[in-house]
């Protein structure tokens, strides 16, 4: 009986060692990026004043989206909750600087053009809740790289 | 004065009868005689002895049309026959030649031979001269026997031609390749090289024939005492029963109009049944069909292209093969095609997805030639027309701005699309 016990004892602390050889493999949790199938864009924060992130060279064309009050709500590669989508910018548009956004260079999203308002900066007043990310586009127009999503209070102006 | 009346018009009357004799005496004399001699039966069958004398009768005959020439009756060569066994030894000598000229009054002498079979009887007709035993002109013919008497009338008629008159020229035909059969003016002269071959002067027609090569004719004019080459560059036939490879390119146009006209490279090989070939072939292109919209306030042209592979079994049939340099066929094909989407995308690990991948069996008609042949290689031209059964889903992309990524709607269509081009052939 002694001897079937110590048998078991050696499987188990074999079994033990194995499972934790194979730890390296588990990644560390991170939230997902909004998006499916892309590949994700760092983010670095939000400081009071600017939104800092990490581009790669391949994506062309950059977009920060900033909802009001409501996570950002995506299915495959489309956000479904456009009536929470308050402003932001992108590559082109005045002021946009890669990797650094001042939040008075931000405008409000248009649903008709489903694009930012170059006429209309986004400059409201007072202290909101929101959550934001940064996405790209490669030159071919797809929908390539995206950030998690972040919730920071921000005052305006 | 009626006594000197007589004395001139007896005067001139004998003066216009000199004039009628020594006028009929010079055209005797112009005009040689010709007497045609029974020919020797070289064929060991005596069966065809009765072309000895059939032929000589039929030549004669034929010879006594023309005004060139005298012929002497033939009822008159039988004491000649007889006694000058020329026409069994086909041998001849100055004495045999000298005793036919007293017993013919002839100037020519017009003898041969022949053998072979009634499918192909080679028949050498001789002109010698009486006085000197030289062959002054010789032809040999070969036929069938239905067309011999023909062939045998036309030889004589040449020589007898070259020997009545000073007008002769000469020809010489050089060909490539060689030992092709010369004719001329329908008429078999030999195997080339052909030299220094007499003629009387005049146009001539000469053709040029070897099995599995194109035949070449020619017309030439042919001057007193002088020269005339022809040297002409036989083609092969495209009709050998022979293997071919062949590679080439086309410019792929596609019926619908948001595919763009493309390279297509091709490579078959096949083999030749006379004048039917079949192939298998295999192609490849790959085809752009780049897509343009509006996204974010600026024009963007995706990259998109299939790649196209594709395996045909072809059929064709040679339409006609008289043309020097050119050879026209035309055929049916049926195969299978792989058809696959792609577009670019950074955000796949080699910058393309896949989109769609399609089975297609695609079915078709060509028409083309093979031109400039030259030995084992020859150029092609072709044009073709591909029908696919199947309809093929093409994705189209729209932007929905800065609410994500594309969106996708699917197009069907039918992948028919025109090909034209050419190639290089080697035929082995």
């Amino acid at each position: 009986m002694k001897r079937i016990i110590s048998v078991l004892h050696i499987v188990v602390l074999l079994f033990a060692v194995g499972t934790c050889m194979s730890c390296d493999a588990v990644p560390e949790d991170q939230e997902p990026v909004i998006f499916d199938d892309v590949e994700r864009i760092e983010l670095d924060g939000y400081d009071g004043t600017t939104f800092t992130f990490g581009v790669p060279n391949e994506v062309s064309t950059v977009v920060l989206g900033l909802f009001l009050n409501e996570r950002i709500q995506t299915q495959g590669q489309n956000i479904t909750n456009e009536e929470d989508f308050a402003g932001g910018t992108r590559t082109g548009l005045l002021d946009y600087t890669k990797g650094e956004v001042n939040k008075s260079a931000l405008y409000e999203y248009d649903p008709v053009t489903n694009d930012f308002d170059s006429s209309s900066p986004y400059a409201p007043v007072g202290t909101f809740s929101y959550w934001w990310a940064v996405w790209g586009y490669d030159s071919d127009g797809n929908l390539t790289h995206a950030s998690e999503q972040v919730n920071d209070n921000i005052t305006f102006p | 004065m009626r006594r000197l009346i007589n004395v001139y018009f007896k005067r001139i009357t004998l003066l216009v009868i000199c004039i009628i004799i020594t006028g009929g005496y010079a055209v005797a004399a112009s005009s040689p005689t010709i007497a045609v001699l029974n020919f020797t039966n070289n064929t060991g069958s005596k069966g065809m002895d009765y072309l000895s004398t059939a032929l000589a009768d039929s030549i004669s005959a034929t010879l006594s049309q023309s005004e060139d020439i005298q012929v002497v009756e033939r009822s008159r060569l039988s004491s000649v026959i007889n006694q000058v066994e020329l026409e069994q030894s086909g041998m001849f000598s100055k004495t045999d030649i000298s005793r036919a000229e007293r017993m013919t009054n002839a100037d020519v002498l017009l003898l041969g031979s022949y053998s072979g079979t009634p499918s192909s009887i080679t028949l050498i007709i001789k002109a010698v001269d009486i006085k000197t035993a030289l062959v002054l002109n010789g032809r040999v013919v070969t036929a069938h026997l239905s067309e011999l008497f023909d062939s045998a009338n036309q030889a004589a008629g040449i020589i007898a031609a070259v020997v009545s008159t000073k007008d002769v020229g000469r020809l010489t035909v050089s060909t490539s390749p060689d030992e092709c059969d010369i004719y001329i003016d329908g008429m078999m002269a030999g195997k080339s090289p052909l030299i220094e071959y007499k003629l009387p002067a005049g146009e001539h027609r000469i053709r040029a024939v070897k099995k599995g090569y194109i035949d070449d004719e020619v017309t030439l004019a042919i001057r007193t005492n002088g020269s005339a080459t022809w040297n002409p560059v036989l083609p092969e036939k495209q009709v050998l029963n022979r293997s071919e490879f062949s590679v080439g390119v086309s410019a792929l146009i596609p019926a619908n109009r948001d595919l763009t006209p493309s390279p297509v490279f091709l490579a078959a090989i096949g083999h030749n049944f006379d004048r039917w070939n079949i192939s298998g072939e295999i192609g490849f292109s790959r085809i752009s069909h780049d897509q343009v919209f509006q996204h974010l306030g600026s024009e963007v042209e995706q990259d998109r292209w299939y790649n196209y592979t594709s395996l045909n079994g072809h059929i064709a049939y040679i339409l006609y093969t008289g043309w020097k340099l050119v050879t026209p066929y035309a055929g049916i094909f049926a195969g299978y095609g792989k058809l696959v989407d792609y577009r670019s995308n950074e955000a796949y690990e080699d910058g393309e997805e896949k989109l769609r991948s399609h089975n297609l069996l695609s079915l078709g008609g060509r028409l083309g030639a093979n031109i400039l042949s030259l030995g084992k290689f020859s150029l092609f031209v072709e044009g073709r027309y591909y029908y696919t059964p199947t309809l093929v889903t093409r994705d189209e992309y729209q932007s929905q701005g800065v609410l994500g990524g594309l969106i996708k709607s699917e197009q069907e269509y039918r992948f028919n699309y025109v090909t034209m081009g050419g190639g290089l052939k080697y035929y082995f």
